[in-house]
């Protein structure tokens, strides 16, 4: 029995680094969220938010990932500078999205529910977010890689996960013109909201 | 000293080891008699490793065989045990096999030439659309009336009616279709969820005057009660989606869900009313209110799923499936 309390150390000293991890994450979602609500409050219109919000964004969501896995199979068939476009067109057709969302003066509620580890490396975000009147279940998805800075890598509202559905979309567009077909869709989605 | 027949094959399913605890060959288990300590073989696990070892009870440690031979299909794939031949541990000692999986699905690091993590989504949930054409059709029909019909008239009743009156509106409907999520919750055998509906139900029918106040939501346990469907219990015995369709007005469904749709219609007081009067008609003008009371969510949600995508009628599929997906429950005889 005199070894019992090492042993309970031992495992605790194993998981601590997945509980650690686990916090680390749900702390910087935290923190970005509280900072994309601030500039969102102090933003009249859903452009300006757009502009101020770009620079945030591109520190807290992995637009890389993103492209890539919202793409598929079908990025080993990118070159390049093809990759480097589609992240880009990519990347304001999320920002903006998200910007067009915000009603000013409607701001959301968030409750932190739970934080998961499925694997080393990732973390799911459980929220209840309550958006004007109506409750929504956000998970969020955070990545971390060697090391890395936390970066959110998909966005899950009621079960709908952004990625898997921009992947069921730029998937056919890939099969029916290969990456010239998905970066002229995006330009295309684009260009179709541009004010 | 302990029987590790019944805890430690519990434990195997469990115990994971981690790199961080695999720098020793000597592992504790947790039992139900306290930590033991227990022998591995099958090989070393090795340090600095990212890959998870599993660990397997030898169910002959309790009672040893004649002559110990090793595993023929597992000594290619199984590093080389130790220097020691392996022999049967007395019954006190149990063994444990080192098994190593595939992690689940190992990923590079962003950025990385190889990218291991472009099939993530490769199993995202989809169904048959094989009248893609027609769904089309009727896709862009709903679109127009969504546009030039239906969100005139909610932002007009939004403007008329302040939010308590929308949001009272709302209550009273949806506590008459308490017999609804009732009727499904039994049929799925869920009797927690049917005895919370219920309690909701009284609740909000007393307290609440007649629904129009949701006094259930100051009670945690049944402010978060999921709500249910025919298309669900469907789900439950093991129907499948069928092909996906676009109903004119209505929207997206699948086969399933439209059986499940006409299910909830004729589970609605509303439809019962119908039928007393003999009138069924009657049915539509009692539920207009209450299409046009929840139209601006609808649309909300409507609008999330294909405003700014790439196409529509893909995003809305893709998004409804998805929605149904979460909220399915697994069928009664469980997968292997």
């Amino acid at each position: 029995m005199k070894t019992l309390p090492l042993i309970v150390l031992a495992l605790a000293a194993a998981f601590q680094p997945a509980l650690a991890s686990t916090a680390e994450a749900e702390n910087f979602l935290k923190q970005s969220v509280d900072r994309v609500v601030a500039i969102a409050k102090a933003s009249p219109d859903s452009l300006t938010l757009e502009k101020k919000i770009t620079p945030v964004l591109l520190n807290v969501i992995s637009f890389d990932a993103m492209t890539r896995r919202a793409v598929g199979p079908g990025w080993r068939q990118f070159t390049a500078p093809e990759r480097e476009e589609a992240v880009r067109l990519f990347t304001k057709l999320i920002i903006r999205t998200y910007s067009n969302r915000f009603t000013p003066g409607e701001l959301p509620e968030i409750d932190y529910r739970s934080a998961t580890s499925p694997e080393p490396g990732r973390v799911e975000v459980n929220t209840t977010t309550t958006y004007k009147g109506s409750k929504y279940g956000v998970v969020y998805r955070l990545e971390s890689k060697e090391g890395a800075p936390w970066r959110i890598t998909d966005i899950v509202i009621e079960g709908v996960s952004m990625i898997a559905n921009y992947r069921t979309q730029l998937d056919t567009q890939f099969k029916s013109g290969g990456a010239a077909a998905v970066i002229s869709s995006l330009q295309k989605s684009l260009a179709a909201r541009n004010p | 000293m302990i029987p590790l027949k019944k805890t430690i094959p519990a434990l195997a399913a469990a115990l994971v080891l981690t790199p961080l605890a695999s720098a020793q060959s000597r592992i504790m288990v947790y039992t139900t008699e306290g930590f033991e300590p227990v022998e591995i073989r099958g090989g070393k696990l090795p340090k600095n490793s990212d890959e998870t070892f599993y660990l397997a009870t030898q169910e002959q440690t309790q009672k040893p065989k004649k002559a110990p031979k090793p595993p023929k299909e597992k000594k290619s794939r199984e590093p080389k045990p130790p220097k020691a031949k392996p022999t049967p541990k007395p019954a006190t000692t149990p063994t444990i096999q080192i098994t190593k999986k595939a992690a689940p699905q190992p990923k590079a690091p962003a950025g990385d030439e190889e990218f291991d993590d472009l099939d993530e989504y490769g199993n995202i949930p989809t169904v048959a659309d094989p009248i893609e054409p027609v769904n089309r059709g009727f896709f862009w029909l709903n679109h127009q009336l969504y546009n030039y019909i239906a969100r005139p008239v909610s932002k007009a009743y939004t403007t008329i009616f302040p939010k308590p009156v929308r949001k009272a509106i709302g209550n009273v409907y949806n506590n008459a279709e308490y017999p609804v999520r009732l009727t499904n919750n039994l049929l799925q055998g869920d009797f927690k969820n049917a005895d919370l509906e219920t309690r909701k139900f009284l609740l909000n029918s007393t307290a609440g005057v007649g629904g129009i106040m949701k006094v259930s939501d100051r009670f945690p346990s049944l402010s978060n009660v999921p709500s249910t469907d025919t298309g669900q219990t469907l789900g439950k015995w093991g129907v499948p989606h069928g092909p996906y369709v676009v109903l004119p007005v209505v929207g997206p469904r699948t086969a399933r869900d439209t059986v499940g749709f006409a299910g909830d219609v004729a589970l609605n007081p509303v439809t019962w009313v119908g039928i007393a009067v003999g009138a069924p008609a009657i049915a539509l003008p009692i539920t207009t209110p209450n299409s046009v009371n929840t139209a601006h969510t609808r649309l909300e949600v409507y609008d999330a799923a294909t405003k700014d995508s790439i196409d529509p009628y893909l995003a809305a599929r893709s998004s409804y499936i998805q929605y149904r997906e979460k909220n399915k429950k697994p069928a009664k005889p469980a997968a292997p």
